[in-house]
């Protein structure tokens, strides 16, 4: 199976997604006592349905816990999922991700990358730069001798390090730098679709713009699509063309980005908007302060897991889970009022 | 306005196995009572260690105070205005400073995780605090433990003051840790980097918080972030600092509407913000210089893009110059260029 998805003259007669999520669910047990028994389990992402279109940046955005990165790593196969399914669209053919076998999916994985947050402690110590970045090309018979040490010469070039970086160990290098090896190893194979989550939220401002913009034209340049993993609405707004909002382990708002942060349609990506910290004080409003605390998902309310906290809350939310519905062009939101409220937005 | 706290020409080195780092490198800056001075920058600039050197907490060796002041102006007794007590003379292990840490100056750190021992309860490690430096009951500390858990949000106090550290999630625990600061009613509070570690929607309720504290208190508060819209939200003064320097100070409103040093100009040009058009971010260039060889001249020169040879590259460090009322730029003058 050679990896075409990322020439240009096929790209247009393939199907629109390349990715379809349907009914995912990873739910992690929650064990006591001596027979380690389980008593519950942990819903981090819970019944999500999710499309990506081919070349498109996909933001995913919410806060610590809300299932962001879980659903992410799903993708990957990085965790078992308990439920769903996740169809793959790749050279021509329809993978049914979670149904493949272990090598099968190691195969898979040659066209879907993961650019990992840390760049501390995602690159092995021991290995030279040369070896990571040039590993899976190694693993995958994709390259070797010469001809990886090209590629992995021409890869780093193009994430702005030096060829003679080859020969050095991650320590050398700085926080910015670490990234970009992270980068390099991710697209060196040619992938289709990268799942990069928060990768620069540990970074400097300035380091940060640099590898934003470095992301911005390799997608451009290999065609890639990306799932983008963030809780910086700010960052998320630069490299998104839409918007998908997490809240305890669901989706509860998705959009084109421009429609969803100016006509958000669900209450907490309304109050999630609001207390970004804005730079000028001219644009600073009357916040909108959450009441009580993140969600236990492992013990949800029986309606809308955020009603709790939702000041349009009436007795319907307590009591019935909304469903993720269309509410506009290209526009879904999981609120029983999502069409009647008028948010405000950015 | 009253001045509370001045820093002359603070340096901080460190003898480290790679040369001198010279961390903190001549800076200077004041907090009058009752102000939010935000220092921002990005890691490595120094902003933590000259927050820390004011309560002298900085490890020594391997760092070594390597000259400048901490005035410190404390409180008036029955109207005499006792002379200043400079910090840096103290004994970091003495007790004079420790009768200041605490008491009248408090200080919430970035991890609320770590900042609490796990063995004892919230409540007793706040009452530690007070009864300290206040020497009083436990009873008392106890019922003003329980209001100072109450004043920073915290629901059910009469209860949660029992808890350990592990039951508060991250917010709660950033909370306990302000109450904690404030128990003695410090003057000047130092905030380093409060919300870094916590989630968006928790953020903007504990800078509300901050804010709130402040006008009751009438306590000063210099925060240290790397994030200008955190500074933005809260300072009334902001200090920008960059490789141990300071590149330039002024009123908050007027840094971010009339940001004169190239640096500054840089990092509020690489924010990636919530308004206006999304256009590919302007970017710094290259990389932070290693601490222990630093530039000569301008320590910002190689990456600046308003650089000037044979001015920026020599042997002549800028000054910080006062250039219009309050705004302070650490910067050579351009040819025609904005006044500077």
């Amino acid at each position: 199976m050679r990896n075409t998805a990322s020439f240009a003259g096929q790209v247009l007669d393939q199907p629109q997604n390349i990715l379809e999520i349907e009914g995912l669910q990873m739910f992690f047990p929650i064990l006591k006592g001596f027979l380690r028994r389980q008593v519950g389990s942990i819903k981090a992402v819970n019944d999500v349905d999710l499309s990506i279109r081919r070349n498109e940046v996909l933001g995913l955005v919410g806060e610590s816990g809300c299932g962001k990165s879980t659903l992410g790593r799903c993708i990957l196969r990085l965790y078992e999922p308990t439920g769903g399914t996740i169809h793959f669209d790749h050279g021509g053919e329809r993978f049914s991700l979670l149904d493949l076998k272990k090598h099968e999916m190691r195969k898979m994985r040659r066209s879907i990358q993961m650019i990992f947050q840390d760049p501390f402690s995602s690159l092995n110590d021991r290995m030279t730069v040369k070896e990571i970045v040039g590993e899976p090309l190694l693993v995958n018979q994709v390259a070797s001798g010469r001809e990886l040490e090209d590629r992995v010469e021409r890869m780093l070039v193009r994430v702005g390090l030096r060829p003679e970086h080859m020969r050095r160990y991650p320590h050398a290098f700085s926080g910015g730098q670490r990234q970009r090896i992270g980068i390099a190893r991710a697209l060196a194979i040619h992938p289709a679709l990268v799942v990069a989550d928060e990768s620069v939220s540990a970074l400097d401002v300035s380091v940060q713009a640099q590898i934003m913009n470095l992301l911005k034209e390799l997608q451009a340049e290999f065609q890639l699509t990306y799932v983008f993993i963030s809780h910086d609405f700010g960052v998320i707004r630069y490299l998104s063309d839409r918007i998908a909002v997490m809240y305890a382990g669901k989706i509860v708002e998705i959009a084109a980005r421009d429609e969803l942060l100016h006509t958000p349609r669900h209450p907490y990506t309304e109050a999630l908007l609001s207390a970004v910290p804005r730079v000028k004080a001219h644009q600073r409003r009357d916040r909108i302060l959450l009441k009580g605390n993140p969600p236990d998902v492992s013990n949800l309310p029986k309606g809308c897991a955020f009603s709790e906290r939702c000041s349009y809350a009436k007795d319907i939310c307590s009591n019935q889970v909304p469903v993720l519905r269309g509410v506009g062009e290209g526009h879904q939101a999981a609120c029983h009022f999502a069409v009647e409220i008028k948010l405000r937005g950015i | 306005m009253t001045k509370l706290i001045e820093i002359k020409n603070l340096r901080v080195h460190f003898d480290v196995d790679e040369g001198t780092a010279k961390a903190v490198d001549g800076v200077s800056f004041d907090i009058g009572e009752n102000r939010v001075l935000g220092v921002i920058g990005e890691s490595g600039c120094g902003k933590s260690v000259t927050a820390h050197s004011i309560l002298r907490i900085v490890p020594s060796p391997p760092a070594r105070m390597a000259g400048g002041q901490i005035l410190f102006h404390p409180r008036s007794n029955g109207g005499v205005q006792a002379p200043p007590v400079d910090l840096l003379t103290l004994d970091p292990k003495g007790e004079d400073i420790r009768k200041i840490r605490g008491k009248e100056i408090g200080m919430i750190f970035q991890e609320p995780m770590t900042s609490f021992g796990p063995l004892h309860t919230i409540g007793d490690q706040i009452m530690e605090t007070i009864i300290t430096h206040d020497r009083t009951s436990k009873a008392e500390a106890r019922t003003r433990t329980i209001e100072l858990l109450r004043r920073v949000g915290i629901p059910n106090p009469e209860k949660r003051v029992d808890d350990y550290p592990h039951k508060f999630s991250g917010g709660m625990r950033q909370r306990a840790m302000i109450a904690m600061a404030l128990s003695c009613s410090p003057r000047l509070l130092i905030a380093d980097e409060p919300t870094t570690a916590i989630d968006v929607t928790v953020q903007a309720q504990i800078l509300e918080l901050l804010r709130e504290l402040k006008e009751a208190t009438g306590m000063a508060i210099l925060l240290i972030t790397h994030n200008l819209a955190v500074v933005s939200e809260l300072a009334d003064e902001i200090v920008v600092m960059y490789m141990g320097r300071v590149m330039e100070r002024a009123p908050a409103e007027e840094l971010f509407n009339n940001p004169l040093h190239p640096y500054t100009i840089g990092l509020l040009h690489s924010i990636p913000v919530l308004d206006g058009p999304v256009v590919r971010l302007e970017q710094i260039k290259g990389s932070v210089p290693s601490p222990c060889a630093l530039p000569d001249g301008c320590v910002f020169h190689p990456r600046c893009d308003k650089c000037r040879q044979g001015v920026c590259d020599g042997q002549e460090v800028p000054e910080l110059k006062e250039i219009s009322p309050g705004h302070w730029v650490s910067c050579f003058p351009q040819p025609g260029g904005r006044g500077l």
